[in-house]
């Protein structure tokens, strides 16, 4: 036995270079003689001096270190050959930087698919610029629309390949749409960015090697945004037909078979565990991506997963040298969110953004800046408020949904709200009281719509009472003319990121309604559950962030209308539904959308069609009028937005930016070409 | 002996059925099921799912019987085929998913037994010859505020300690550097630098309780008259204590293994979610949160088993051990 250094490339030993700083060495031997001897074992590499990652730019080669020496060994052809013809440049955020260094950060567990989604993700054929404003080419370096935009002419960047090496070709476009996203059995509900406005699956014709058209049924306008949006941007370009065709029983007769002998219920499962679904490609470390790193240890492992850099990535910087900087990106898995948290402000993650950031850790991470070597970036909030109330439209109860569906009842319990001091006792008094609506960033800002209804006043919140026929009991609650209690239960998630927030601001509005003769009960309880009783229609009220304030305005509609992703509206999931699932479900609808619903799903349908960019803005602003109108939910506080913890060594990530997921923080801070300055 | 085995080995089974049909029941408690979830899923992802769709859901991932038609199915295949059935969440063979864990979490509950062991065995039995001395009235408060903590609450305030006066953060069991590498002094000497956190935490409870029994059994055993006339011929101290009243005493360090082992096994599942170790825990918490029920039964199955197996060993030691339990039914 030995207790010499694992051995390690000249990348690793950079890298515990960079995790590791003497005076962590000395807490080592403070912490057991087991811990001190292994800090000092690893202590040797501290002087070792490695010529990479010294010095930005310039020098650096055209590939990464590790890389070369495996092109020297032969196992990986010359970078040229492994670039495409034309790699996409990416412009850095602020200066070139050099090759080498991990990114550690943590999630926690498989399930946590959204981080790694956020961080490790490419293969778009369009990508949003930083800023959100611009759409620009990927892996398509031509995306052309005819006259009516029901028609896109797309070409793949020539010469991309897997990161097997294999080149990704119309084959693989053909495989994932037709084996696929078409087989009902792999993909349950075809996604919408692939069927026409009427329901029908768009149509494939792949005209050579790297270009196809689709078309479909009507113009489908919001087709170019798809392709740049997270999952659906990659519908095409996330199958390696090579790889997958083995598990598919189109190619492979006896993949069933196979499947079963391996342990899996059936094909499906199998095909779906190695190659389909929005986690697989941090599970199966044999599939093929696009990705700027690959996966070398599953997430499902019990310690970390590792992505390693992916020799075949597509993209270089200014100097042509290939991206991404850094060697690793390492997640570790770290179930308790507070010991996260302990990691974080120990300075052990050189990046993120997600479970912890959230203002009851704040001021803690900000304390321990200094010690911790690292910066706290604030990002922009991107939600209309930070928890907005929605009431059952949809109730179950025909009583209680007349109550809910009463705008002057909906007036008045707004009124009753006292925002600043939900701001002063709760959100650090950092934050403005505001309305579900778009926030002022937006191009779609009313102020009139963020701030009605918005000051607190009790006595005017009783007299709408009062005038809208809910007369107080003798035990100081209102009841309806027809007799109906006004006191509801608020079902929250107390286990989202809000969700400590959510509890002690309902605790309190609970009080202020109580003081107008409304009683209100919070049942807080595990996201799943309140999912579950959500999805049931067995709820009174509950709360959620204000999504769709700022950036995705005109996706994340559920706030200003029954309808949008997750499920729809939480004020009226039933038309949500109606309207998304295109009737579907309406068997089990209870009461059919009123006439101003109808409108709206009406306006969204024509501004999915519309070619024009204006128009379409101005078709939205229409819906928002509605919704303005109609007074759907009640907002309450815009706050501060989360934060970010980043390594003082880190750059190119830019500063601020907004925190949203369908932005996908950070990703359009383009992670590739971030880089660890050494110190 | 064969038939007593025999018997002891019919009891368990029984005990297990009943706990997997609890156990099955338990899970399916909660409103909604993994369609419910992947569900949610779906919808994030711009793919809005029909009721036909969902019930098409439901009976590829076998969740369209009834409770009882679910649990024969699991049931027979655990018993016939000695398969687990699919993790939902993971998509992987439910064994694929455990295996690697299981071990870990049977090592570090056994290591942690071990050391209870070496720490209760001296501190009950000096607490019980030194009786009411300030060092006994140290170890009994010491041991009652280990009792009454609950394990979690410790792993927290060590986490807190840890990042506060030496500066890293003890979760894991392996530093970075040595995870992957291979099995060699270093990484062994890595192990045990990150062991002893979950080991003190895990084994305070059972170390106070241990050091309590000891020191009961002791104090019984040295009041014996036996002890008395041994003193009074003239044996030394040192070796009437060790070859008279510590052999009895010694009892129930084996017949702990019984319910030790359990209880290890519980403090992993609640540690090993804050302290981020590789063992079961963590993935016992997330499988109930999704509803992920054939991995979250099998979970709770293997424990099951590995605790009853454990009861069964100290049985049959406690017998070899102690002729008055191996004789005992003959009377």
């Amino acid at each position: 036995m030995s207790t010499q250094q694992p051995a390690r490339t000249p990348a690793g030993n950079q890298r515990s270079e960079f995790q590791w700083d003497p005076t962590l060495t000395r807490r080592g031997l403070v912490l057991s003689g087991g811990a001190a001897i292994t800090a000092s074992a690893a202590g040797c590499s501290f002087f070792s001096t490695d010529p990479e990652g010294e010095g930005a730019g310039g020098d650096k080669g055209p590939e990464a270190p590790m890389l070369a020496e495996r092109v020297e060994a032969g196992d990986l052809p010359p970078v040229e050959e492994r670039l495409p013809k034309e790699p996409l440049v990416v412009k850095a955020t602020d200066e070139m930087g050099a090759y080498g260094g991990t990114w550690n950060t943590a999630i926690t567990g498989p399930s946590d698919g959204p981080w790694l989604w956020r961080t490790v993700n490419d293969g778009h054929l369009l990508e949003r610029s930083r800023d959100w404003s611009e759409i620009r080419m990927n892996v398509a370096s031509a995306f052309e629309a005819n006259a009516d935009a029901s028609e896109f002419t797309i070409t793949l960047r020539e010469g991309v390949k897997w990161s097997d090496g294999t080149p990704l070709t119309t084959s693989d476009v053909e495989f994932a749409y037709a084996d696929v996203n078409l087989n009902t059995e792999l993909t349950t509900a075809m996604p919408t960015e692939l069927t026409s406005l009427d329901g029908t699956p768009a149509e494939l014709e792949v005209v050579d090697d790297f270009t196809f058209i689709v078309r479909f049924s009507g113009p489908k306008p919001l087709f170019r945004d798809d392709m740049a949006a997270g999952v659906a941007g990659q519908r095409f370009t996330m199958y390696p037909r090579h790889y997958l065709e083995q598990f598919h029983p189109t190619y492979n007769p006896a993949a069933q078979d196979e499947a079963v002998a391996e342990g899996y219920d059936g094909w499906v499962s199998r095909f779906t565990a190695l190659g389909n679904l929005w986690n697989f490609q941090w599970e199966n470390p044999e599939l093929p991506t696009l990705l700027p790193w690959i996966c070398k240890k599953p997430v499902s492992d019990a310690d970390y997963a590792l992505f390693e850099r992916n020799p075949y990535y597509w993209k270089v910087d200014e100097d042509g040298s290939q991206l991404p900087y850094l060697d690793e990106v390492r997640y570790n898995i770290i179930a308790d969110v507070e010991t996260m948290f302990a990691h974080a402000v120990n300075g052990d993650y050189e990046f993120h953004s997600r479970h912890f950031n959230d203002n009851a850790h704040r001021a803690d991470a900000v304390d321990g800046e200094e010690a911790g070597g690292y910066t706290i970036i604030d990002l922009e909030g991107t939600y209309s408020s930070d928890m907005n109330i929605a009431f059952n439209l949809n109730h179950a109860d025909a009583k209680l949904r007349k109550v809910f569906q009463d705008k002057q009842f909906r007036i008045a319990m707004s009124h009753a709200i006292d925002r600043q001091e939900l701001i002063d006792v709760l959100w650090n008094r950092v934050g403005e009281p505001t309305q579900a609506a778009p926030r002022p960033e937006s191009d779609f800002y009313d102020e009139a719509f963020a701030t009605q209804y918005t000051e607190f006043d009790p006595d005017l919140a009783a007299s709408t009472l009062d005038a809208a026929g809910y007369a107080l009991g003798s035990d100081g609650v209102r009841t309806s003319a027809d007799g109906t209690r006004l006191e509801f239960t608020a079902s929250v998630a107390d286990d989202a990121l809000l969700g400590t927030v959510w509890l002690d601001g309902l605790d309190m509005i609970k009080d202020m309604w109580a003081a107008v003769g409304v009683t209100l009960h919070v049942n807080g309880q595990p996201r799943e559950n309140w999912q579950a009783g959500i999805d049931e229609n067995a709820y009174d009220l509950t709360v959620w962030t204000g999504d769709g304030g700022y950036i995705d305005e005109t996706t994340a509609v559920q706030w200003y209308m029954p309808a949008g992703p997750s499920g729809g509206a939480l004020f009226a999931r039933q038309w949500s539904a109606h309207y998304t699932l295109n009737g579907a479900q309406d068997a089990e609808m209870l009461e059919a959308p009123p006439a101003h619903v109808v409108q709206q799903h009406d306006l969204y349908d024509q501004f999915l069609a519309e070619a024009d960019e204006a128009a379409r803005a101005e078709i939205f602003t229409q819906i928002l009028a509605v919704a303005k109108e109609q007074f759907y939910a009640i907002g309450t506080v815009r706050g501060q937005g989360s934060w970010a913890i980043a390594s003082k060594r880190l750059r190119n990530f830019g500063g601020p930016m907004p925190e949203n997921p369908s932005y996908g923080t950070p990703g359009p801070a383009a992670p590739e070409q971030w880089w660890l300055e050494s110190e | 002996m064969v038939r007593y085995l025999g018997r002891r080995t019919l009891y368990m089974a029984a005990t297990l059925l009943a706990i997997s049909l609890m156990v099955f029941v338990i899970i399916s408690l909660p409103p909604g099921d993994y369609v419910t979830a992947l569900q949610a899923k779906y919808n994030v992802m711009g793919q809005g799912l029909t009721e036909a769709d969902v019930a098409n859901l439901r009976m590829r991932y076998g969740l369209d019987g009834n409770l009882l038609q679910q649990y024969w199915h699991w049931i027979t295949q655990i018993v016939l085929h000695g398969d687990l059935g699919m993790s939902f969440e993971h998509s992987k063979p439910v064994e694929e998913v455990i295996a690697p864990r299981l071990g870990w979490t049977i090592a570090v509950s056994l290591i942690t037994l071990l050391v209870t062991w070496a720490l209760a065995f001296p501190i009950g039995v000096y607490s019980a010859v030194k009786q009411h001395s300030a060092g006994d009235y140290a170890v009994t408060t010491v041991g009652f505020l280990g009792l009454a903590t609950p394990n979690f609450l410790i792993a927290l305030v060590f986490i807190y300690f840890s990042v506060t006066w030496f500066g890293s953060v003890p979760s894991g069991l392996c530093s970075p550097e040595w995870c992957d590498a291979a099995w060699n002094l270093g990484k062994l000497l890595d192990l045990l630098g990150h062991l002893w956190i979950p080991m003190i935490v895990i084994g305070t409870g059972g170390v106070a309780g241990l050091v309590r029994i000891i020191r009961n059994n002791l104090l019984d055993e040295l009041r014996r008259p036996y002890v008395t006339a041994a003193r009074a011929r003239g044996v030394p101290e040192g070796a009437l204590l060790r070859r008279y009243p510590l052999r009895v005493a010694l009892n129930p360090f084996v017949s702990t293994i019984g319910w030790v082992l359990p209880l290890l096994l519980v403090g992993d599942i609640v540690v090993g979610q804050i302290l981020s170790l590789p063992t079961l825990g963590p993935i016992l918490l997330g499988s109930l949160k999704s509803q992920d029920m054939y991995l979250a039964g099998s979970v709770i199955m293997v424990l099951s088993v590995v605790t009853v197996i454990g009861t069964l060993i100290s049985d049959l030691l406690l017998g070899w051990l102690d002729p008055r339990i191996r004789l005992g039914h003959q009377r």
